[in-house]
């Protein structure tokens, strides 16, 4: 492996937005206290007869309700119908709202921005990475454009979502001081409903995603040795791996069972109308936005390698791959498509691509 | 400065739902909604008792601190109130309240919820006292006409008491000594009696002397 | 002011303009009428209806190659045609501001499959557009910009959902104006000309004795 010492100037400009991403980081969890409830009020010790009342409610409800379904005692019931309407107390919101606002709120602003700070520096440090600068000037269909299309179809969702999912957990302590409540409303409602609409659709593409790449990512022989090799992470020549390496398999289950955990917690939020009760609604909250913040973190992981790893992105860009690159990263894929005579050269893909008008009309890919 | 309270004397409430249908009128809540229920426990059987819920106007509210955008405000009356031009109507307030108290309209069977709902102490909203707007979104601001929640004033038993804290307290602490008086005991075990976890026994029933 | 803008003289001049000039470019192009065709006739007149019809659905010979463009293309197509002409919104803003009478609209929850069908379908084909060599080919950056704009104007207008800001809505209405004052210069207007040319084809090719 090359490394390319990145040039000093470029090192001082980007110390500079490391240094702003880690202030703004630090601010993000100094501010955090603010999302707690201000006190402007004095919470003067009132004489409130309700106080003890309740007191004595909220320890006696949950054994008063097993009695109330054993039928030991009378049922308890309201005549006002809806959504746990007979539920006089429900002391598990009080769990709910400190782990949204002691764990998820700075938990999460610190992971993310720990791995994005992380990568960064990784990036800065190391640069782009070339696995094999020779360049062969051959080339390997990698994805066909159906599978691209889904890519970015799904990349583009799962953004959206993540925008507009990060703006209503993180938009109180960090947006309202700088746009102000009016203007924060209508963002925070465009990316509720945005969420809510986009929501479904990413489910549809992790639906297509599976049908189409879940035989390519099952276990195969040599997967292991690639994993404890960390892919030629520690040094050496990168293991031999199949179309998709162990890194890739791994990344592709994680997002189908996290996706899954996700839409369907997310389903269960988006429609409130089942007459699933509040405890429900919780749970699903704290499954969905474990989920997310864990895929998230793992996506920019992703990018990353997308990113850094020279020749990587040119299998979801076009299509076609260097064949230097395919043998360093899937040897045993790259073996087998030269076996079955399915290396192009150079001008044969731009050929395809109809650069050049003047050849005329691309052929079809094959496999479309 | 005057710090608002509901109280709902569980000895005096008969579950006539007056309050209910007093506060759904008064301030014309939408379909479906209702921001006060009463709630029976040991419904039929011996020890029955009901609550009257609705907002319970927090010191230190859940409501407003889950809020992603910050719609709640306290008023100098300590009478919790949202702005529903800033709610988006993401139901963090209602996973966080333990009284059940915000309401959300839903429309048809793709149940997205429109903008949160909950009783206002009948204090209207941040729009100017008494206006149509306020009238339109939060119902009646009783409160900026010197009176006090219709569900209280119009309680038949007087069971539902709403009104400053230290008022209020003052007559629980009256009627709780008068009971006192009559049943020679503590009569505050009286209102507590089915709420508190029995000495011995499945709770089935009750212990002497407290009927 | 820009609400007022956006609101009043900017949607009369979008609303106009659109008017005018797609009817003038069908104008154009019905007068233009048929070049005179030197084949002997082989097939009586017509062909021009069926035609039409027939390119509701795809080649056979193409069934299964474009099978999800199919699926996408309809979803989309059949989506945001609900959302234009029955979504609630749309239905009060067309009668309150174009025909003066109201219709029948969708039930909300119609609304939102049919915007999902609508997002997701054109999300697909503006990518598969971009991803695909045969389609990038033959694709200008007009068509491109074309289909970024509707999606652009359907995603505000998912976003200004329940009309519950102001500033949402507007943001959707200034959006579709551009969209309007685009359309007629743009493969857009295959919404009005789909059956010319159609039934253009389908007339001189079944003259020709071809059925296609």
């Amino acid at each position: 492996m090359s490394f390319r010492p990145p040039p000093c100037r470029r090192v001082t400009r980007s110390g500079w937005i490391c240094w702003v991403l880690l202030a703004g980081l630090a601010l993000l969890v100094a501010d955090l206290p603010a999302a707690a409830p201000s006190h402007d009020k004095p919470s003067a010790k009132v004489d409130d007869p309700g106080t003890d009342l309740w007191r004595f409610v909220r320890r006696r409800a949950p054994e008063l309700r097993s009695l109330a379904e054993k039928g030991a005692i009378g049922p308890v019931t309201t005549q006002v119908k809806g959504v746990d309407t007979s539920v006089l107390i429900n002391d598990k919101g009080q769990e709910w709202r400190l782990y949204r606002h002691r764990m998820l709120i700075p938990i999460s602003a610190i992971v993310l921005g720990t791995v994005a700070v992380l990568l960064l520096l990784l990036y800065l440090a190391v640069g782009r990475r070339v696995p094999d600068p020779r360049e062969t000037g051959k080339r390997l269909l990698r994805f066909v454009a159906y599978e691209r299309t889904l890519h970015w179809f799904m990349a583009a969702i799962f953004l959206f979502l993540g925008v507009t999912g990060l703006t209503i957990l993180y938009g109180r302590p960090l947006l309202i001081p700088l746009v102000g409540k009016e203007s924060f409303s209508a963002m925070a409602s465009a990316s509720k409903e945005g969420h809510n609409l986009f929501g479904p659709l990413f489910l549809v593409s992790l639906l297509l995603f599976l049908q189409r790449f879940w035989r390519r990512n099952l276990y195969s022989r040599g997967d292991l040795r690639w994993l404890i090799r960390l892919g030629g992470l520690l040094g050496g020549d990168s293991p031999p791996a199949g179309f998709f390496n162990m890194g890739e398999k791994m990344l592709f289950w994680l997002l189908i069972a996290v996706g899954l955990l996700i839409c369907a917690s997310g389903l269960v939020l988006l429609f409130p109308n089942f007459g699933q009760g509040r405890l429900l609604m919780e749970g699903a909250h704290l499954i969905h936005t474990l989920g997310a913040v864990l895929l998230l973190a793992t996506i920019m992981a992703h990018i990353y390698m997308g990113i850094a790893t020279k020749g990587a992105m040119d299998g979801m860009k076009g299509g076609y791959v260097e064949y230097s690159w395919a043998r360093h990263h899937h040897r045993e894929w790259a073996d087998e498509e030269e076996k079955k005579g399915r290396v192009l050269s150079e001008e044969e893909v731009r050929r395809r691509f109809g650069e050049a008008r003047k050849i005329g009309v691309p052929e079809r890919e094959a496999g479309t | 400065m005057a710090r608002m309270k509901f109280y709902c004397d569980a000895a005096r409430c008969i579950e006539c739902n007056g309050c209910v249908t007093a506060c759904k009128n008064e301030n014309e809540v939408p379909w479906g909604i209702n921001r006060r229920r009463v709630v029976t426990i040991k419904d039929g059987v011996h020890g029955e008792r009901s609550l009257s819920v609705a907002c319970m106007h927090c010191s230190d509210a859940p409501c407003a601190a889950v809020c992603p955008v910050d719609c709640f405000y306290t008023t100098d009356d300590g009478v919790v109130l949202h702005d529903k031009d800033i709610c988006i109507g993401c139901g963090y307030c209602f996973y966080a309240c333990p009284f059940g108290a915000p309401q959300f309209p839903q429309d048809g069977a793709f149940g997205t919820r429109g903008k949160m709902d909950k009783c206002t102490f009948c204090a209207g909203g941040p729009e100017p006292d008494g206006s149509a707007e306020e009238y339109r979104k939060y119902g009646s601001n009783r409160l900026a006409e010197g009176k006090l929640p219709l569900c209280a004033e119009m309680c038949a038993t007087k069971a539902l008491l709403a009104g400053d804290a230290g008022v209020i307290s003052d007559i629980y602490r009256k009627r709780v000594v008068n009971r006192a008086a009559a049943s020679l005991e503590w009569g505050a075990r009286l209102q507590r009696a089915n709420f508190r976890a029995p000495d011995s026994g499945t709770g089935t029933e009750t212990r002497k002397g407290h009927r | 002011m820009i609400a007022q803008l956006i609101d009043g003289p900017l949607w009369l001049f979008s609303a106009w303009f659109f008017l005018v000039v797609a009817l003038w470019r069908l104008l154009v192009i019905l007068f233009k009428g048929r070049p005179k065709s030197l084949a002997k006739p082989r097939n009586a007149p017509g062909g021009a209806l069926a035609t039409i019809f027939r390119r509701f659905l795809p080649y056979p010979e193409f069934r299964k190659v474009s099978r999800v463009r199919f699926w996408a293309g309809y979803a989309f197509h059949v989506g945001l045609l609900a959302l234009l002409f029955f979504a609630a919104p749309h239905v009060e803003f067309l009668s309150q501001r174009v025909t003066g009478f109201s219709w029948p609209a969708l039930p909300h929850w119609a609304f939102e499959v049919a915007a999902e069908l609508a997002l997701g379908g054109l999300l697909f084909l503006a990518l598969f557009r971009l991803m695909d060599p045969v389609t990038r080919f033959i694709s200008s950056t007009g068509d491109h910009l074309a289909s970024w704009l509707v999606f652009l104007v359907m995603l505000t207008g998912c976003f200004a959902l329940w009309r519950s800001h102001e500033s949402l809505r507007l943001l959707h209405l200034f959006l579709a104006e551009l969209l309007l004052i685009y359309f007629p210069f743009s493969s857009l207007m295959h919404a009005l000309t789909f059956p010319f040319s159609r039934g253009f084809t389908g007339a001189v090719y079944h003259r020709k004795g071809v059925n296609i």
